[in-house]
């Protein structure tokens, strides 16, 4: 039971960075009706920002988090600039987003690499340091908790931006209607390029999240992009509670194959969730079929 | 004929998709608390034109547009928007996924900076205008029938508060009754002052609520004069309904 | 290298298109002379080819089916993972064939586990459950030990394997597969199957509209990739002599998804050019590697934003123009599915250039789709709404073989949504649809076609990087019986069926007056031809009812005289025509009956005098308060 329980509370956890990755996919669709490849490697980015401020210059936390921040809404301010408007501007044909973007990721990946090497990033200690709570009787770490708060709060905080300001319900309308959002004097380009600034603003929380709970080289980008995708795929593309639970299901299933078929195998438990949630709900579990098509 | 200055003057407007043009250099005009129909067939150049009047450029035409005085053809659909010009593109396009009340407040996104009440006032003149929304107004808009859907879109358009007003078939599709409605709320409006330049597919309908009518057809004005004087003419309807090519050279009645 | 080309003047048709593969195969064979033969170098060299192979397997599904198995390199590993057991364990006699053979096999099976949930679902899903699936194998091989775990297998150390082929043989023997295997690509592309992956590529709705069984070959073009990718595989660990987790990584799926992008998907030779660039860059120049990621990545991305065809593409374009200069029309080619948007309209003076004057004496088109009997069309009560608006309300109407059955109505009437509703894009949430006492209305679209009802679309459905000829001839192909194997391996039925279906398609554009535009591309048609062209490809399906969606917007008088004309020819050779058109005098000259829908209902049913002397349907539908006398 309190192996159970240590492998439920390390899911939530890591499931809880899932999550915030799915939830910056759909601020990214929500408003631009593109993917962004490149959001794992933009963690992986914050993450290697946040081993040089406290490991190597020992930066307090506080500030740690802000350079994280900027860093990586930068790269995502980029991003959006060069892979991402030639794009976005004229009707979408084809998947050029597709390409540009993981074009994009390659970039990211391969600087990270320079400046960092293969290594395996040390894990950093976390913002509420190595301390344990005790849970049901099982200690969990304070690192896991503040991984599964900082989703929460961010899913509230998107829900309250996109349902009551108007930047929030612009880009719902963007999303839409491109066309009628500009006949409204809705800047559709500011729009994306605000979808982009928050996006990486929820990729960067995820990163300052994530450092502490995994050891990760500069090849991860992609295997969390995959992951992200995938809780939002069994969560149901454009809803964020979706994101969550996707996101925190995936996660514990891995902590679960883990602990009760093996270790060696985790990353099946990904391919093995998506495939049976794919196979009852096609749409996702919180995901809604389009009312009418052409 | 009309009341005063042109409050909308365009031009020698062309316009086009791709390298086809849809609309070869067109003039008209409408002026404060006008309504002027713009009728022709299908494809003769009507939707485009009121696109590429509301700054939704198709291609890389010249053509002039005017909005009280100032020149428009070069300004962002922004711009445009907060020059008082609002266009509601045909096919009741609204956000079906916002609510009602969404949907008009997203009408006044140019005006968010001018203070909660002022956009909340011109809310409630719209729900005045159109009493359905207001009983509907945190409905989701994809789950309203046709007509309310256009009084949506017409509604969302008025929460700029344009002085010029363009629909595109406002109601092509729905019921008499909605039809009525439609047209009596585009009477008020245009007795508030508003400039109205309306596409219609139903020539009789056009011409009986309206000022002034323009007749197109291949991208060209081939007709143009008032309203009643129109209705008496064979050829408009004969034109509009295919039967009849188009009489050259241009003529006005 | 465009300019050299265009200097040399390398004849007419197809010059440059030609050029590139023999240029190609020049280089792959004397690649050992110039960059040094020795068994490590070919080595080397055999393993990029092996590459290639999966590259074009690769093209094959996404490039011309239209299919994101982004993680191709999944399938590989599988087949190559397979290939190397078999040899370890069986190490006695097992050659070059068997396992490439093996490689496919298990290959194709693993294409179809990942394919099979994947495709329920459409198209993005697909590209995402491979990709993590590209992620997993190697990742799960690590830990594996039957699989030989992190240091894999190595062929080389197990006694008794002993291969006959090595050297300069082997390398010889491998280009030649790559060879085979674009060869292969390119038969079948020009295959009834092939015409089938672009139809669908282009629009699912198009494809069912005219029969194709969409699921099925989807899973198909998967299939043949897979397969493909499988025996890559089996080339891979038989040259290699090695196969571990770190030689397929998901990485490596994304410098072939690069390779294509650059060379241009869906052309044959491009993704050849394309993944040749990439890996020669990946794995020759190594001092540099730390920063390949850098330079790929700009590639990509100056591609994707510049050149979002490929290089090939630009070389196609090159020549289609010498072409079109030097011998007009008849610059025949495949098409880039994925590469031509519909939108681009020519200049309108080439629409009255365009249309000839059709064969004076329409040809009969009797039905050779659906039942023998002449039981008609009948819609029996249908209702159909979208969230709370009802847009086809209890409607019922019957198509008579033989007659023609106009539909008007003002827009948003429900016309288009009971078309729809006919040919199975949407669901009835009540009533019944059904040709004689066969129910149509619980079958996929792609059934209805093939019970022979063909449409056509408001807005023309095409494949706009195909010709017009090639936009006919899937239609035709889908009633000249001949399995997709005879016809892409090109068997004597094969032969005769692929030349039988093209001369049929020229035919029926020709009897449109369209034969000077049948090798025309069909994004360089004016609108009102594109829309013969659809006619003409309904036409071909041979079908026992037609349902024509407006197709007389947008034509000029001259051609829509020729489409009046054509409706009646057809239900001259008894075929029911359901004609939806705006233009109500042409309507109401050739209909036998005419329905008048109106927010959904019917408002009136009966034959053109009835409807001219009714009031109703004249102000309700028309806007004009007469009666109709006056305009026909």
């Amino acid at each position: 039971m309190t192996l159970f329980l240590t492998a439920l509370f390390a899911g939530l956890a890591v499931g809880s960075v899932y999550g915030l990755i799915a939830l910056s996919y759909t601020v990214v669709f929500n408003s631009t009706a593109i993917f962004n490849v490149a959001q794992g490697d933009l963690m992986m980015a914050g993450v290697l920002v946040s081993y040089f401020c406290l490991d190597r210059w020992h930066l307090p936390q506080l500030l740690t988090l802000l350079v994280i921040i900027a860093v990586v809404v930068t790269i995502s301010l980029i991003e959006e600039r060069v892979a991402v408007r030639p794009f976005v501007a004229k009707p979408v044909v084809g998947l050029g987003w597709f390409i540009a973007t993981l074009a994009f990721s390659l970039i990211i990946e391969t600087v990270a690499s320079i400046i960092y090497g293969q290594n395996p990033v040390v894990p950093i200690p976390g913002a509420l340091g190595n301390g344990t709570v005790s849970i049901a009787g099982v200690h969990v770490a304070t690192k896991f908790i503040l991984a599964f708060a900082v989703m929460i709060v961010v899913m509230l905080a998107l829900e309250v931006f996109y349902k009551r300001t108007w930047l929030g319900t612009a880009m719902r309308g963007v999303a839409e209607d491109r066309e009628v959002a500009a006949l409204r004097g809705i800047d559709a380009l500011r729009i994306s390029r605000l979808a982009f600034v928050i996006a990486g603003l929820v990729t960067a929380l995820a990163a300052f999240v994530v450092a502490p709970i995994v050891s990760a080289d500069v090849t991860v980008g992609l295997t969390y992009g995959l992951k992200g995708f995938i809780a939002l795929a069994a969560g149901g593309f454009g809803s964020l509670r979706g994101c969550v639970i996707g996101g925190l299901l995936l996660g514990v299933a891995e902590q679960m194959f883990d602990l009760y078929v093996s270790s060696n195998y985790e990353i099946l438990a990904g391919l093995i969730l998506v495939l049976i949630v794919l196979a009852i709900r096609p749409s996702g579990l919180f995901g809604t079929r389009a009312v009418r098509q052409v | 004929m009309s009341t005063g200055e042109p409050l909308l003057e365009v031009s020698d407007l062309h316009a086009g998709y791709g390298s086809l043009e849809a609309v070869a250099g067109i003039s008209l005009h409408v002026g404060a608390a006008e309504t002027v129909a713009l009728v022709g067939r299908n494809g003769a150049g009507k939707t485009t034109s009121l696109l590429a009047i509301a700054g939704l450029r198709y291609g890389r035409f010249p053509g002039g547009v005017k909005l009280g005085g100032t020149d428009i053809s070069r300004a962002s659909s922004r711009q445009i928007v907060d020059a008082g010009l609002a266009h509601v593109p045909e096919g009741h396009r609204i956000f079906t996924g916002l609510t009602v009340e969404e949907n008009l407040r997203l009408g006044a996104y140019t005006r968010r900076r001018s203070g909660r009440k002022a956009v909340a006032g011109t809310m409630e003149r719209i729900f005045d205008l159109f009493p359905i929304l207001r009983t509907y107004a945190s409905r989701n808009a994809g789950f309203l029938s046709g007509g309310e859907q256009q009084m949506v879109a017409i509604g969302q358009a008025l929460m700029a508060e344009p002085r010029v007003l363009m629909l595109d078939e406002p109601t092509s599709g729905l019921a008499p009754i909605v039809v009525r409605t439609i047209y009596d709320a585009i009477a008020q409006l245009r007795e508030q002052g508003i400039a109205i330049l309306i596409v219609e597919q139903s020539v009789p309908r056009a011409l009986a609520n309206s000022n002034r009518c323009y007749v197109m057809e291949r991208g060209r004005i081939v007709i143009s004069g008032d309203s009643a004087i129109l209705a008496q003419d064979e050829h408009v309807f004969a034109i509009v309904r295919g039967t009849e090519e188009v009489p050259s050279p241009a003529r006005t009645s | 290298m465009n300019g050299i080309a265009t200097r040399l003047d390398l004849g007419s048709r197809g010059s440059l298109r030609w050029m590139v593969p023999v240029v190609l195969i020049i280089l792959l064979f004397i690649v050992p002379q110039i960059g040094g033969g020795s068994a490590f170098r070919l080595g080397e060299y055999e393993e990029v080819l092996s590459f290639l192979v999966i590259a074009v397997a690769l093209n094959i599904a996404m490039g011309y089916g239209g299919q994101y198995i982004l993680g191709i390199t999944a399938v590989f590993a599988v087949g190559a993972y397979a290939a190397i057991l078999c040899a370890k364990y069986h190490p006695a006699g097992i050659g070059l064939v068997p396992m490439c053979i093996i490689g496919a096999v298990a290959g194709g099976i693993g294409g179809l586990i990942i394919g099979l949930p994947a495709l329920r679902v459409g198209g993005f899903y697909l590209a995402l459950v491979s990709l993590f699936a590209a992620l997993a194998i190697p990742t799960v091989a690590q830990e594996w030990g039957f699989v030989g775990a992190d240091t894999g297998i190595p062929l080389y150390a197990v006694s008794g394997f002993a291969p006959k082929l090595s050297g300069e043989v082997l390398y010889i023997i491998v280009v030649a597969m790559v060879l085979l295997a674009t060869l292969f690509s390119w038969a079948l592309v020009h295959s009834r199957v092939g015409h089938r992956f672009v139809a669908l590529h282009s629009s699912e709705q198009l494809a069912t509209s005219i029969g194709i069984r969409a699921y099925r070959t989807k899973l198909l073009a998967i299939l043949i990739s897979s397969a493909m990718a499988g025996i890559a595989g089996g080339m891979y660990v038989y040259t290699q002599q090695f196969f571990a987790p770190g030689s397929s990584s998901v990485q490596f799926a994304v410098l072939l998804l690069a390779g294509m992008t650059i060379g241009g998907m869906g052309t044959i030779t491009g993704p050849l050019i394309g993944s040749i660039i990439i890996l020669g860059i990946n794995q020759f120049f190594t001092s540099f590697q730390q920063y390949n990621g850098i330079v790929f990545g700009v590639l990509l991305l100056a591609f994707a934003i510049f050149l979002p065809n490929g290089l090939m593409a630009r070389i196609n374009v090159l020549n289609e123009r010498l072409g079109i200069r030097r011998a007009p029309g008849t610059g025949a080619r495949p098409g880039t599915p994925a590469a031509v948007p519909a939108t681009v309209v020519p200049e309108p003076t080439a629409s009255t250039a365009v249309t000839e004057k059709p064969a004076a004496q329409l040809p009969s088109w009797p039905p050779v789709l659906g039942s023998a009997e002449e039981s008609p069309l009948v819609v029996d009560g249908a209702k159909r709404s979208f969230g709370g608006v009802t847009a086809v309300d209890d409607v019922d109407l019957t198509i008579v073989r033989g007659q023609i059955h106009g539909l008007i109505g003002s827009n948003g009437s429900g016309k288009t949504t009971l078309l729809n509703l006919i040919s199975r894009f949407y669901t009835l949430d009540a009533g019944q649809i059904r040709i004689g006492s066969t129910r149509l209305d619980n079958q996929p679209s792609d059934v209805v076609a093939r019970a022979g009802v063909a449409r056509t679309f408001q807005s023309p459905k095409l494949m706009f990087g195909s010709t017009a000829l090639q936009n006919v001839i899937p239609a035709v192909e889908l009633r000249i019986r001949c399995s997709g194997a005879e016809s892409i391996l090109r068997l004597p039925r094969g032969i005769r069926t692929n030349r039988a279906a093209s001369a049929e398609a020229a035919e029926i554009l020709e009897a449109l007056g369209l034969r000077h535009v049948m090798d025309r591309q069909a994004n360089l048609l004016p609108h009102g031809t594109r829309r013969l062209v659809e006619v003409a490809r309904a036409i071909a399906m041979r079908p026992s009812f037609i349902l024509l969606d407006e197709p007389a917007a947008g034509l000029s008088p001259v051609e829509l005289e020729l489409i009046a004309e054509v409706c009646q020819n057809l239900a001259r050779s008894g075929v029911g025509v359901l004609l939806i058109e705006h233009n109500v005098p042409m309507v109401l000259s050739i209909a036998d009956t005419v329905t008048c829908l109106h927010q959904g209902k019917r408002l009136f049913q009966g034959t053109p005098a009835e409807l001219r002397a009714d009031a109703a349907v004249a102000s309700v539908f028309l806007g004009i308060d007469e009666p109709l006398e006056a305009s026909s």
